[in-house]
């Protein structure tokens, strides 16, 4: 049992380097693991004993069988307990003014996704774009890009886009997925009731309350690019009306190949675990702590420009990560029409990459009032949101101030008035917001859904959103690319340059929607969306300055670009018999973004259709095949074509006994290697492999 | 390459579920209904009725269900569970003619105004434990009402509603709940 346990801790390298030469890409001091390798070995072996103590030891009875008394329990416990009822129908989204889907539990698990960025390709609207091993471009309703800056991605109703450059590090956003509730994604400006940045889209990850979370899960699986990973969390409850979880995860990812078939060199490993706790004390009042920490250690082998020769190195970069979040709230029910909510949260991370150095801590205080009066639905809040960040200065990036603090405060407004009793609603919203870059920004939305049948929804909708500057636009200069001196006598390096003065970026959105939901059998939903966009970033030429041994064109920061985009989302559910389920989405989008020259093209066409098998009670297959179009990505300066991909990921997973599913998931199936996206600089252009894994679960 | 978070995951790991204790919540959600009956049952047993209720202490306390069929197999399990000192007898009326001789109604929200009323008027001025599941329901007189908030139950209470017919709720209960109506 020792050496499985010691094969098992092989999967997580113990090589630790405590000081280490960036010049010369080595380490000084190495940690002797043998001592912490003892520790680890004795402090699995302990966790999993206790585990399996935890199971075989039943409180009541009658709860081992399976059988639920729910006769035994109190009113508090019985106050925690999900309820389904026949004829429940999604009251909150087929009601809602706005191009709505929501990734359930039951898709996560079959859709044989082991990240949130893989599962997003299901939505339609958004575009989401493997860059390689470590990293993923997400983008929604044009702009295509890994710093993607018009997207809020909350987990919990905790924001992590980070302001250094207005987007998300999607590597370092993880949660268990098995206990994801539901993923809801908005399409369009959501500015008015979510947060800053809420341009293109809003991402609400949600995790499930502790009450529903409650025994152990553990889950554990290898294949061939997820080389090996291990979940497990236990959820107890601690008395009456509280309900607590614990949860810890790691998983190591293996590279991928570059175009012409050699190692990447993108490899990667994390580590996470947190906790959650829910209580109710009372009918009105209900608290949630949690907090999560992560480390991990990702590989990159990246081209660094330099303004002595060689001109351009290629770095085996060990990168860092590590961070780690804590919130707190309270919700508070005032009466049958009125409902109180306030939240706080401290985030921290910390990047350490070759050519970016980064520190960022984060506080955010918040709260929401919902009240419903005679014809009115409203809610209405504030906002403070304070960050602090260091940056490490390195030859490719330069942040001046390397330190700052910026202040965001907001106010938000919204007002959801039945005009026609059951028939016409308009809802009306606004947030102010100031921010410590361009000062105070108003974010109007005005919806209109109507609802002329039953099974019919038609919505359309004006709204306007910002999107606010980020520190490197303010106050970096990016070394971008260093041309050899041949024919010019000197290298001339190409910088892009930080603008104290950069604007926030404006969208106006006009939305059209159409939502039919006839029976449990089928439904389908349609957008139509046009953006127009203002204040968009672009470079101009600044000059070109003699900087001795080279020369430097400078490439400043500006706000002079404007483009459309205009597109139509369509989504489809239907259960054509009991055993067989199809989910389309398709998107079409028709963008001009790309000539700005920031961002690459997007795809025009994207289709995703999942079939769900149930080919007997203890039995699944599900089949999901999606098609990409086409595009030109832009690397460094120049557009890098990507070609259209078909793929198909398969997944068959059987429930031999209960509480237990082994499941084996076969990804990108059709093609051999293919390129998704290319990274505007820094990566190499990674090909994403065809790939398989297995993984057990057990539930106790 | 890669840091020891290794320590700090094994750590939480290790926190033992043995010492937390309590029962079991399932994961998945559960028949509306059949959580309903339990929460009647716990209902009944925080009610004081006042004397004369009842024909003995060995008397039956009589929960009187009132509604279409779906109610009855969850209701029916709650039949000869212990509420105090006595037995719970639940009884399934169909029309509004039984329902005399019950301690505590219980009224499906399949019920339209004219059976609303009706039943109310049977049990006017007598001390019955009234529970429903609509508005209509509270504003005929009702005393608990459930409500669903978040995929779970709650509840609502007019505690004058009890009062008047000198019904006794226990405050635990009035705790857990949502107050409603004027005090």
């Amino acid at each position: 049992m020792v050496t499985a346990f010691r094969a098992l801790a092989h999967l997580f390298e113990v090589e630790f380097c405590l000081l280490r030469d960036e010049k010369k890409h080595r380490c000084h001091m190495f940690v002797s693991t043998r001592r912490k390798t003892i520790i680890f070995h004795a402090a699995l072996i302990a966790s999993v004993l206790t585990f399996a103590a935890g199971a075989a030891l039943c409180r009541p009875a009658s709860l081992c069988a399976g059988e639920l008394d729910l006769t035994r329990m109190s009113i508090e416990e019985l106050m925690s307990i999900k309820v389904t009822s026949v004829n429940k129908r999604e009251q909150n989204l087929s009601d809602s003014a706005a191009a709505v889907f929501v990734i359930s539990n039951e898709d996560l698990r079959r859709s044989g996704v082991t990240n949130i960025a893989d599962a997003l390709r299901m939505v339609p609207g958004m575009n989401v774009a493997r860059i390689d091993s470590n990293k993923w471009a997400v983008n929604c309703r044009g702009g295509a890009s890994r710093f993607n800056d018009k997207l809020l991605v909350l987990i919990d109703g905790r924001s992590v886009y980070t302001s250094s450059f207005s987007g998300v590090y999607w590597e370092v956003q993880d949660v268990m997925l098995e206990d994801v509730e539901r993923i809801e994604v908005i399409r369009g400006p959501g500015a008015s009731i979510w947060g800053a940045n809420a341009v293109n889209g809003v991402i609400n990850i949600i995790t499930k309350h502790t009450a529903d979370t409650q025994g152990g899960l553990v889950s554990m699986g290898g294949g061939t690019e997820e080389q090996g990973f291990v979940s497990a969390r236990y959820g107890a409850s601690l008395k009456e009306g509280t309900y607590g979880r614990l949860y810890a995860k790691g998983f190591k990812r293996d590279q991928f190949v570059t175009r012409t078939g050699g190692d990447a060199g993108d490899d990667w490993g994390m580590l996470r675990s947190g906790f959650r706790l829910d209580s109710r004390t009372g009918a009105t009042d209900s608290f949630t702590v949690q907090g999560d920490m992560y480390q991990g250690g990702i590989d990159q082998r990246i081209d660094l420009q330099s303004t002595a020769a060689p001109y351009s190195l290629a770095v085996e970069d060990d990168v860092t990560v590590s961070g780690g979040n804590l919130l707190a709230r309270w919700q508070k029910t005032l009466s049958r029409t009125s409902e109180f909510e306030a939240q706080a949260y401290y985030d921290r991370t910390v990047r350490k990459e070759t050519w970016e150095e980064e520190e960022r801590d984060s506080f955010d205080l918040s709260f929401q009032h919902h009240v419903k009066r005679g014809r009115h639905d409203i809610v209405w809040g504030g906002r403070l949101y304070h960050t602090h960040d260091d940056f490490t200065n390195s030859s490719v990036l330069v942040i001046d101030p390397a330190s700052s603090s910026d202040d965001l405060y907001s106010l938000f407004f919204q007002d959801e008035i039945e005009i026609s009793p059951k028939r016409v609603w308009l809802t009306l919203g606004s947030k102010f917001e100031h921010n410590d870059y361009s000062g105070y920004e108003v974010q109007p939305t005005a919806r209109l859904l109507w609802a002329p049948h039953r099974s019919h929804r038609l919505w359309t909708a004006i709204s306007r959103a910002t999107r606010t500057p980020s520190r490197v636009e303010q106050d970096g200069t990016l070394l971008n690319a260093v041309v050899p001196p041949v024919p010019s006598p000197l290298p001339v390096a190409v910088t892009v340059a930080g603008n104290p003065g950069f604007d926030t970026e404006e969208l106006t959105a006009y939305e059209l929607g159409y939502r039919y939901m006839a029976s449990r059998k089928f439904s389908a939903d349609i957008t139509v969306f046009y953006h127009d966009y203002d204040n968009l970033r672009r470079t101009y030429l600044e000059g070109t300055v003699f900087r001795g041994t080279y020369l430097e064109r400078i490439l400043r920061f500006t706000n002079t670009f404007s483009a459309r985009t205009s597109g139509a989302e369509m989504s489809g559910t239907w259960q054509a018999v009991e055993w067989l389920k199809f989910d389309l989405a398709y998107t079409c989008l028709d963008s001009d973004m790309e000539e700005g020259e920031m961002v690459g093209e997007e795809p025009t066409h994207t289709v995703s259709l999942r079939t769900a098998v149930n080919l007997r009670k203890d039995l699944d297959l599900d089949i999901w095949v999606r098609y990409v179009d086409g595009v030109d990505r832009i690397y460094v300066t120049d557009p890098y074509p990507i070609d259209a991909y078909m793929t198909l990921d398969l997944r068959l997973a059987w429930r031999p006994v209960s509480g237990v599913e082994l499941a084996v998931v076969g990804q990108d199936l059709l093609n051999g290697d293919h390129l998704e996206f290319v990274q505007e600089n820094f990566t190499r252009p990674t090909e994403i492999e065809r790939r398989v894994y297995g993984t057990v679960t057990y539930r106790f | 390459m890669y840091p020891s978070g290794r320590s700090l995951v094994v750590g939480m790991l290790l926190l033992l579920p043995a010492f937390f204790g309590a029962a079991e919540i399932p994961a998945q959600s559960v028949d509306e209904y059949r959580v309903k009956a339990a929460f009647v049952l716990n209902f009944v047993r925080f009610t004081q009725w006042p004397d004369g209720s009842f024909a003995g202490t060995d008397a039956p306390c009589i929960l009187c269900v009132v509604g279409d069929r779906a109610l009855e197999s969850a209701f029916r399990t709650l039949d000869g569970e212990k509420v105090g000192a006595r037995l719970l007898h639940v009884r399934f009326v169909r029309g509004t003619d039984d329902c005399r001789g019950c301690n505590a109604i219980f009224m499906g929200k399949d019920l339209g105004r004219s059976a609303l009323s009706d039943i109310f008027t049977a049990v006017k001025d007598t001390p019955v434990l009234t529970i429903g599941e609509t508005e209509e329901f509270m504003r005929r007189g009702g005393m608990i009402r459930f409500f669903v908030q978040e995929g779970r139950l709650r509840f609502e209470i007019n505690p004058k509603k009890a009062w008047q017919q000198h019904i006794k709720l226990s405050s635990r209960l009035l705790n857990l709940a949502v107050l409603s109506g004027d005090r």
